[in-house]
């Protein structure tokens, strides 16, 4: 079975689906009878979510304007 | 052809026209995750602004022969991809190791964990994790959690940031993320792995 340590380094392999079936049941083995590797996989996952509610920067109005301005050239060359 | 589909050929056909307010709504749609995966790359708001804004030159430049293979969305990010290495010269299909590594994170990570020789506890954490994997209620937490992953992204080597940010912040796919920056599979993976890391211990000083 793994190790608390192997199963550190495994964690995102595990998340991501590319461990081998034997991998997976040992990994799933050990995390079931394991409560800090439980809270460590809890923690990796809260992560990857809190990461995913996290918003873009805002997008500042000139930017937008120059490349607005970037099209109308654009436009009048097409014609 | 799926709604969606049908939506995003319409909208092609309106950029090709020059209708400047379906280019501005598309603009204000995915400039913002633009600017952040430029600001991934270039870690420099300045540079990050000017790879958007040569991003959207190029993507003019290139409307006229956009087929549908791909989505609008990933065609614009794999623009973006190039703009970035070019002017970042990142380049990913030669990442180097430095960009495997957790800066200044993962020696005290790995102290949490008794020695591989130890007759009892082999590589056994030493420490029980503090559970915070649920959202915490208290605002100032939550900004103070804000404000740690704006700085821990800004301190990651740029290929560990550039992967969670498309990956993470973004929701692109994994073969989507490979093939934006010329990375196999594995790597990839391994990259994505370090940054969470390094997040993951960012967010939980913030949480203990």
């Amino acid at each position: 079975m793994f190790t608390c340590r192997q199963i550190y380094d495994l964690i995102t392999e595990y998340d991501e689906g590319s461990l081998e079936t034997g991998e997976r049941r040992q990994f799933e083995q050990h995390v079931v009878i394991c409560p800090p590797c439980r809270g460590f996989l809890s923690q990796m996952r809260g992560t990857r979510d809190r990461l995913g509610q996290h918003s873009p920067p805002e997008f500042p109005a000139e930017l937008e304007d120059s490349i607005v301005t970037a099209f109308r050239t654009w436009k009048k060359e097409q014609q | 052809m799926s709604s969606k589909a049908v939506g995003e050929r319409e909208l092609v056909a309106r950029l090709r026209a020059g209708d400047e307010d379906a280019f501005r709504r598309l603009v204000e749609d995915l400039g913002p995750s633009m600017l952040r995966v430029a600001g991934a790359y270039a870690q420099d708001s300045q540079v990050a602004a000017e790879i958007v804004q040569e991003t959207w030159m190029a993507v003019l430049r290139g409307l006229g022969g956009f087929g549908s293979r791909s989505s609008l969305r990933t065609w614009v990010f794999t623009i973006l991809g190039n703009c970035a290495s070019r002017r970042t010269k990142m380049e990913a299909r030669s990442t180097p190791l430095s960009s495997f590594e957790v800066p200044g994170g993962e020696k005290d990570e790995l102290e949490c964990f008794f020695d591989a020789n130890h007759p009892r506890w082999a590589s056994c954490w030493t420490t029980i994790n503090t559970r915070w994997d649920a959202l915490p209620e208290d605002s100032l937490s939550a900004r103070e959690a804000e404000q740690a992953i704006v700085e821990k992204l800004k301190s990651l080597p740029p290929s560990q940031s550039a992967v969670i940010t498309l990956r993470d912040l973004e929701g692109l796919s994994s073969d989507e993320v490979c093939s934006l920056l010329g990375l196999s599979h594995g790597n990839q993976r391994v990259l994505l792995h370090r940054a969470r890391l390094a997040i993951r211990r960012a967010l939980q000083e913030v949480f203990d």
